[in-house]
């Protein structure tokens, strides 16, 4: 699935063609393998039966099923609100916010919106909150919740929102926002991090917009104005007078930078990891996203119809996060796991959920894989396939893989290859692994596949 | 005739099955066929015996065995066992039954490294034509299926023995034999075949370390007539391991020498692990009656063999007697122990590897400075007399008081204080003051606060902390979990409560106060020295766990993997296995014999 555009640097890239809805064609066909590519991006893989019958769709309303909530079988998803709610409830009755980690996985792992829990999880990292300094797991839960909410809706509304979430309120120290000493944690993130980027903004700009936030406060665990806190002095914010800490976010939400800001973002995340986008390749996403005033989801379907994503020269150009790994590798396999021992193994390469190492969040990219990590990685998938409790499609591992290939190493070779790999493996490697394989029969030979691939640098790619 | 699928179990049913003999001798005791290097032997009643008991038409027509009886494995399994019955010409019950009516006994012999299973059987004649259509079967259906012929047919001294992989099988007239190891097998017969003194000299029953279990038994035997517990006659097995040859061969070092590395292990076992370092042998027996099941393990004991640092466990001289059991509404389990834990903590150097004494050196330094800088180990453990209980009960939360989400059950650890007078004031001061730093840390943390209070009532007093209602809370429903917990110290005369709970700990107080013997509902006047009770009540085990119903099955889903309808179903499983079973008891004496008592009552069907 190789486009004649693959080899292209972005900076030679016409975005008119770039954000085309893509069309298939006899060179570059709508098959099982571009739609794997689009469900790696778009959720967390999908099974050889979903690839099959997505690619036996019209593209344009495969991706509806993807993006659009009408598209969506109602039914199942209020089925499955129902269970998550129930489970959402015993583990915040543990107070151990850990516990809540396997929630979300479970969600992730089970959800019939798999693309609303990856832009939940682009907004947890966006949005950074963690769970050490928090100590409430009611307030975590709180917050997920309302990124959820708005993470494919009115950016302004999650913005909003956020500045008055107690979560991160008390992460970013909003808490002891007092008139007599403005804190500017939170005015500074709010435009460096979640809605301007660095050079977009000065000093004063900080000032003027920490003194705006004065007198908000969390008690007994909600927002609360103490307006003998506020700073009721005149204000200017890039130039503007403002008064009150919602104008300000808003005068912050109008800027110019913010749409190429967030587009930036879910360039980042959908398409490629790097380079960074020259700004006239974004141009056409940020005006389409203020057009839409602020609204996502126009923006993530064109993302995710884009001839620049579905053409080919996307594929392989992101590194999966841990999340995207595991939760995309039992997605495949339709399986199911230990999510306390999942979350563990999770931790330890890196991405503990709702612990964030930092305001910044997760670099991501090649911060994902070095050394160290690469072999936790491959550890974990092969803890995952060895694991009592894991089963795919409710039967053994190698019951599931027989139904769908000759059970040859040749054979599951080839259907891992499809499932697993945003590239096709070079030959030579094959032929590796095929020696490596040679001579081995019966139950353990998916597995010791499994565990093989997953060592392989291509493994981490999407 | 081609048998499809049929698993290796029925086959191996089909082995059991497939005996005959062609010599002649007396009925001869299992015990006398085996030889003296067995390290663990048992003996168990016919099949008829357990397949005829009561409790298995309940089994039969419980929600578990239902649900199990139609699983997919279970279905699979009754689809090997019809193929066999109709192979056979009659139902594998009959075949088990008809085995073994004149009983059967398993041995595991060290000298060969193997296993041996002896079933008599009364009916000779049915066993040589019985095994004559199993073979032919099992070599039809091999030949059909162009498989190789599983069963190998030899002479061994006059003997046909037939060999499926590396077992054997053979018949001593009504006896069948099947072990797992040739040569074991050989020895056996070679000791059958000489019938008299050289097999008597090399077997079993004439080892001293049969003698011993015999004797062991015996003495269990007589104490349980005394006892007026389940008759000898309702036995259905007995057994019994030379532990003496196990510690010799260096096997199982951690039961059964050196130091202990588990503090919880040392607290409920260490008397135990005591005995295994120098008992020669553990008999055990199994008792079946119409309303329960009961094991007892005995073995032979001396009270200095705990030395000087288990007289925590044992008391000094091995005179530690323990208190009957304290109940409250809602007892799921009642535990009553003689624990010196003051001089288990302060002896732990004797008692424990250094990897554990680090450990505890760290808990002590932490916990003395929790207790207000008094001494753990020597003031606030030493504060309490050996005799100690402990209770655990469900809780009941009424409608105008928060309702955790997880509802934990209460329990309570009740003891006797040294000095009264002294200590009353001296816990008051460090319950206060716990309470006090759980407020500062819970403060930190954001979680709800504890309001303190005191309750004198003559000689009684009863102090307690009990969580404040969050203010802004919408629900009394799905509090969080703290709100199963109001601590409390109640001072009963020279008792002491310590108490997960208000309700729990004024439940045991006036306990305490009633006349001693209608303290002591669940004890029995006996002489003999008790040293552990433990009681389990099936009904608040599954009323608590009932209680938490939607909390298991979500962390059954999260554990196992389960779909919430797969999740429902393993925990309707487990929940009614446990309505089968009212009540289960555990008791541990020491005299000359060490014995170990559990009893599982069944529950009125």
């Amino acid at each position: 699935m190789q486009s004649t555009d693959s080899s292209k640097p972005l900076t030679d890239i016409d975005p008119g063609w770039a954000w085309e809805p893509w069309q298939p064609s006899a060179q570059e066909p709508w098959d099982e393998r571009r739609a794997a590519l689009l469900f790696r991006r778009a959720g967390f893989c999908a099974s050889a039966t979903q690839l099959k019958d997505a690619s036996k769709l019209p593209v344009s309303k495969a991706i509806d099923q993807l993006c659009t909530e009408s598209a969506i079988d109602r039914a199942a998803m209020d089925t499955f609100e129902a269970e998550s709610e129930v489970l959402g409830s015993a583990v915040r009755a543990t107070g151990d916010a850990k516990q809540l980690t396997t929630w979300w996985l479970h969600r992730m792992l089970m959800s019939p919106r798999p693309l609303l829990e990856k832009m939940t999880l682009l907004w947890h990292g966006h949005f950074a909150t963690g769970a050490e300094k928090v100590l409430d797991l009611e307030l975590m839960y709180q917050q997920n919740q309302l990124l959820r909410t708005h993470a494919m809706g009115d950016f302004r509304a999650m913005t909003h929102g956020i500045s008055k979430d107690p979560a991160m309120l008390i992460y970013l120290d909003s808490v002891s926002n007092r008139k007599a000493h403005a804190n500017e944690n939170f005015a500074r993130e709010l435009m460096e991090l979640f809605c301007l980027g660095e050079g977009n903004y000065t000093e004063t700009d900080v000032q003027q917009l920490a003194r705006c936030f004065t007198g908000w406060e969390i008690r007994r665990r909600q927002f609360r104005f103490n307006s003998y806190q506020h700073d009721t002095g005149i204000k200017t914010l890039f130039g503007q007078k403002v008064e009150s800490g919602e104008a300000a976010v808003d005068l912050v939400l109008d800027h110019p930078q913010l749409p190429y800001f967030v587009v930036g973002k879910l360039f980042r995340f959908f398409v490629c990891d790097e380079p960074a986008p020259p700004r006239a390749l974004l141009e056409p996403l940020a005006r389409q996203f203020a057009a839409e005033k602020l609204h996502l989801a126009g923006v993530v379907r064109t993302l995710l119809h884009s001839r620049l994503l579905l053409s080919g020269w996307s594929a392989g150009r992101k590194i999966r996060s841990p999340v995207e790994l595991a939760i995309g590798f039992l997605r495949t396999m339709e399986g199911t796991t230990n999510m306390h021992v999942l979350s563990d193994r999770l931790r330890e390469v890196g991405q503990a959920l709702f612990y964030p190492p930092n305001v910044k969040g997760w670099d991501g990219g090649r911060a994902w894989v070095n050394s160290s990590t690469l072999v936790g990685r491959a550890n974990l998938i092969h803890q995952v396939v060895r694991h009592e409790n894991t089963r795919c499609a409710g039967s053994d591992l190698d019951q599931y893989v027989k139904i769908h290939s000759d059970g040859s190493p040749e054979g599951l070779l080839d259907w891992f290859t499809k499932l697993f790999f945003a590239l096709p493996l070079d030959e030579r490697r094959r032929a590796q692994l095929l020696v490596a394989m040679s001579g081995k029969t019966g139950s353990q030979t998916s597995r010791e596949l499994l565990s093989l691939l997953a060592a392989l640098p291509q493994f981490q790619l999407a | 005739m081609l048998l499809p699928s049929v698993p290796r179990w029925a086959l191996f049913s089909l082995a059991i099955c497939a005996a005959t003999s062609s010599c002649n001798g007396q009925e001869r005791e299992f015990s006398s066929l085996l030889p003296d290097s067995t390290v663990a032997y048992v003996e168990l009643a016919p099949a008829e015996k357990l397949l005829g008991h009561p409790m298995r038409e309940k089994l039969q027509r419980s929600e578990a065995f239902l649900k199990l009886w139609r699983s997919p494995e279970v279905l699979k399994m009754r689809g090997g066992m019809t193929v066999a019955e109709l192979a056979l010409g009659d139902s594998l019950e009959n075949v088990a039954s008809k085995l073994t009516d004149g009983g059967m006994a398993i041995g595991v012999d060290r000298k060969h490294n193997g296993a041996v299973l002896l079933a008599r059987s009364t009916d000779r004649e049915w066993l040589e034509s019985y095994l004559e259509r199993i073979v032919k079967l099992a070599q039809d259906d091999a030949k059909a299926k162009g498989n190789e012929n599983t069963f190998k047919e030899t002479d061994y001294r006059g003997l046909t023995v037939y060999k499926i992989g590396e077992a054997i099988f053979t018949s001593l007239d009504e006896i069948l034999l099947v072990t797992n190891q040739q040569e074991l097998g050989k020895a056996i017969v070679d000791g059958y075949l000489a019938g008299g003194e050289v097999g008597q000299s090399q077997s079993l029953s004439a080892s001293t370390q049969f003698q011993l279990a015999a004797e062991s038994r015996q003495r269990a035997r007589d104490n349980q007539s005394a006892g007026g517990e389940l008759a000898a006659s309702q036995e259905i097995g007995w057994g019994f391991i030379d532990i003496a040859a196990l510690r010799d061969a260096g096997l199982a070092q951690d039961l059964l020498g050196g130091q202990a590395k588990d503090f919880a292990a040392e607290l409920i076992l260490g008397g135990l692990l005591a005995n295994l370092h120098h008992t020669p042998v553990v008999t055990a027996s199994l008792k079946l009656e119409e309303q329960s099941i009961a094991l007892e393990l005995s073995s032979p004991h001396d009270s200095s063999w705990g030395g000087e640092e288990r007289d925590f466990f044992f008391g000094t001289n091995g005179r530690g007697q323990t208190l009957p059991t304290l109940n409250s509404e809602e007892t799921v389990a009642s535990l009553s122990a003689y624990r010196d834990l003051s001089q288990m903590w302060l002896r732990a150097g004797d008692l424990f590897n250094e990897q554990v004494n680090d450990q505890l050196a760290q808990a002590d330094s932490t916990l003395t400075t929790l207790f207000s800088g008094r001494d753990f180990g020597e003031e606030i453990l030493g504060a309490l007399h050996p005799e100690l209980r402990l209770v655990v009960a469900r809780q009941v939360f009424d409608g105008d008081q928060p309702t955790p989400a997880i509802r934990l059950p209460s329990f309570a650890l009740v003891g006797q204080l040294r000095e009264p007078t002294l200590m009353r004031s001296e816990l008051k001061r460090i319950f206060q003051s716990l309470i006090g730093f759980l407020n500062i840390v819970g403060a930190m943390e954001g979680q709800p606060q504890l309001d303190q209070n005191m309750e004198t009532d003559g000689d009684q007093q009863l102090l307690t902390a009990t969580y404040v209602r969050e203010i802004d809370r919408q629900s009394d429903a799905n509090a969080p979990i703290q709100f199963n917990f109001s601590p409390s110290v109640a001072f009963v005369g020279d008792s002491v409560i310590i108490s997960s709970t208000i309700p729990l700990a004024k439940q045991l107080a006036k306990q305490l106060q009633l006349p001693a013997d209608s303290a002591a509902t669940n004890s029995k006047p006996s002489t003999k020295i008790t040293n552990t009770i433990l009681q389990v009540s099936g009904t608040a085990l599954l009323q608590t766990l009932t209680d938490n119903l939607d909390q298991l099955i979500a962390q059954n889903m999260l554990e196992e993997g389960h779909s919430k309808d797969e999740a429902e179903a393993e925990i309707g499983m487990l929940l009614s296995i446990i309505t089968l079973f009212k009540d289960a008891s555990l008791q541990l004496e020491f005299d000359t014999q060490a014995r170990l008592s559990a009893q599982l009552n069944f529950a009125d069907q």
